[in-house]
């Protein structure tokens, strides 16, 4: 309606907009719909990782149980093959040291220091052979005293404890371990359980149930022998791994974590530590589950930004500050350029710094892995494939700014979720230093599933670190 | 559907009831990011934002009080974000500035597009301080937290703000006389 009414600017403006309403094109909702629907499908990736993580783990738990159960059984079951085995090879060493046995026996009485040689007198020779073939392979188990005596029959030794070993390396566990210190260990046995068995051995009265005797004796110590030479994985699956890593952390998209007007800004990722210790079983010959606990530290850092004092209120919202009252404010590049043509953004006083300003965020993570590691090959050097996820706690966290010489905190990042989860994959390469100790050298990359609280957040970040370390099995 | 249906709806993200909010809420909270921006296609662009941050943000909604008052609250926040930091285009009048808050002015049935019109050829600063003020309500104290600046730069704002419209206004009587 028309009237010619006098009132002031205030009120003209107040009536006039009182109900005001106006429908805006067709075309914003159709932007809406598409944004949304862009956002669900966003939200379904999250998902599906969250959910792979969670499965993955779980997978992992339930073969840890399984296998673990079924690992304890084969190693006793494997100890009752091997030994089974053992008695039936018997054949076929027989033939192999048939000839030379005499002589072996003379090497072997040689190293007691207990003179008795009742073991010298020939014994009729099919109980010979069950006992002898048990006193080699018990030998041969326990480190063998090639004394330097008998130079020639060293080397019948040798040959026959070769010859011994190549035979029973059909049993899988027990050969690779003993190969190595029975040919070249020159360490004498214990005497006393040599010379103890043999004193046994010379004791009974009659051949028959001497050999009956000594077998029940060579049987039980073939056991202990073999529990021992499995060690191979069943009885020693656990590795410790302390380590220390270089971490690279950058992003896969571009965006910002402290605030979104700096999204388009140039960043730099930094290189950091992390340390810690993991824990590897064995769960078979080339399946390992690992995990363990690391520190890890975070950081990255946004140029072009532009430094002023002014009140919390126009700082950035992503960030606590220690005060109420006037802080740093860090703002794009240009901003004061731009405002100060009006003359009124007086609030915020530029900063005079010499120097390109920065803002820096360093975030540090508490991070337990859960991941299995798929042996390729493993001899001196190895390599295996490693996958899995780690859950990171949020331990401290900070966003700062510097230019040249000038450096201030600003607070704490609120954005950043306390527990989050990464998803890891790498590989890991070894060096064999000895039976126990390996030098490790393990790559791996880690994407960060839901690191912030603030699900618009563009920001997309992994961190790539080398774990180092040596590691101990036992 | 009801008011309650539709927000528990949305809270639920169901489409349906995403479209039936933007039906009735999207006139008065295009009438806002009209006032607050400073043409119709960042107005376009505020009043999206505006509704995919309602849409998220619906679960957190404690269905106590108005859902009107808090869907416009959040709309001011949207553009009021967007454009705290923004450059302010137009270079204002270094003059000393007398409060014409009293004057009187005619009101010749004005458009209500030239009035719109008007307010968005302010400088950012100053139509978000005008508008806050005169037509939301706000007071000097809220608008100086919410922009980041004081109470007195709040207030010399808004004077400038009426002093600009109030040439405009004369101006715009006077030629149509």
């Amino acid at each position: 309606m028309i009237m010619k009414q006098k009132k002031n600017i205030d009120q003209l403006f107040k009536e006039r907009f009182a109900n005001h309403q106006q429908a805006p094109g067709a075309h914003v909702w159709d932007q809406i719909q598409a944004r949304l629907k862009e956002q669900k499908r966003d939200r379904g990736i999250i998902i599906w990782w969250r959910t792979a993580g969670v499965a993955a783990t779980l997978a992992l738990l339930l073969s840890l149980a399984g296998l673990l159960g079924d690992s304890q059984k084969n190693s006793i079951v494997e100890q009752q093959n091997d030994v089974q085995k053992q008695t039936n090879i018997a054949p076929e060493i027989d033939k192999t040291i048939e000839v030379p046995l005499p002589e072996y026996k003379t090497v072997i009485s040689a190293t007691n220091k207990d003179s008795r040689s009742k073991t010298n007198t020939p014994r009729p020779k099919p109980r010979d052979n069950k006992t002898v073939k048990k006193e080699t392979l018990s030998v041969k188990n326990k480190e063998i005293a090639v004394s330097n005596t008998s130079g020639k029959k060293n080397d019948v030794v040798s040959s026959k404890i070769l010859t011994v070993a190549a035979v029973t390396s059909k049993q899988p566990p027990i050969v690779k371990e003993n190969k190595a210190p029975s040919t070249n260990s020159v360490i004498v046995p214990p005497d006393n359980a040599v010379a103890s068995t043999k004193t046994e051995k010379t004791g009974n009265p009659s051949p028959k149930k001497q050999s009956i005797f000594e077998a029940i004796e060579e049987q039980k110590q073939l056991e202990s022998n073999q529990a021992v030479a499995t060690i191979k994985d069943q009885n020693n699956p656990w590795e410790i791994a302390p380590n220390i890593a270089p971490v690279y952390f950058n992003t896969l998209s571009q965006g910002s974590s402290i605030d979104a007007s700096f999204a388009d800004n140039a960043q730099k990722g930094d290189v950091n530590i992390s340390y810690g210790i993991g824990i590897r079983y064995a769960l078979s010959d080339r399946l390992k589950i690992r995990s363990g606990i690391n520190n890890v530290a975070l950081s990255y850092s946004t140029s072009d930004i532009e430094l002023g004092d002014g009140p919390v209120s126009a700082a950035l919202r992503n960030i606590d500050y220690n005060s109420d009252g006037i802080v740093v404010i860090a703002q794009d590049l240009g901003t004061f350029a731009n405002q100060n043509q009006d003359g009124t953004f007086g609030e915020i006083t530029p900063k005079s710094t010499n120097g390109e300003a920065f803002i820096s965020q360093n975030i540090s993570y508490y991070e337990v892995p859960l991941e299995l590691s798929y042996t390729l090959f493993d001899s001196t050097f190895g390599l295996d494939v490693i996958g899995g996820v780690s859950t990171l706690v949020l331990g401290d966290n900070q966003v700062s700014v510097t230019a040249g010489s000038y450096s201030e905190l600003l607070g704490a990042a609120n954005n950043l979720s306390s527990i989050s989860f990464a998803s890891n994959i790498g590989l890991g390469l070894h060096y064999k230093m000895s039976s126990r100790f390996k030098i490790n050298v393990e790559p791996m990359f880690k994407y960060q599933l839901n690191p912030y609280t603030d699900s618009s957040v563009s920001y997309k970040p992994f961190y790539l670190g080398i774990y180092s370390g040596l590691s101990f099995r036992f | 559907m009801t008011l309650d249906q539709i927000i528990q709806g949305c809270k639920k993200k169901d489409a349906k009831a995403q479209a039936e909010l933007y039906k009735r809420f999207s006139g008065v909270l295009y009438a806002i990011c009209l006032r607050y921006s400073p043409n119709r296609v960042e107005a376009e662009d505020n009043l999206q934002d505006a509704f995919i941050t309602i849409f998220n943000k619906a679960e957190q909604f404690k269905d106590k009080g108005s859902f009107e008052g808090w869907a416009k609250r959040i709309t001011v926040n949207t553009v009021l974000q967007k454009y705290r930091k923004q450059k302010v285009f137009a270079i204002a009048d270094e003059a000393q500035i007398e409060d014409t808050a009293d004057q009187e002015i005619s009101d010749n049935g004005l458009p209500l597009d030239y009035l719109l019109g008007i307010i968005q050829e302010l400088p950012n600063r100053y139509r978000l301080v005008f508008t806050m003020y005169v037509m939301d309500g706000y007071s000097h104290k809220e608008i100086g937290a919410l922009l980041g600046i004081s109470d007195g730069t709040s207030k010399s704002n808004l004077a400038r703000a009426r002093g600009i419209l109030k040439t405009k206004i004369d101006q715009y009587n006077n030629n149509s006389v």
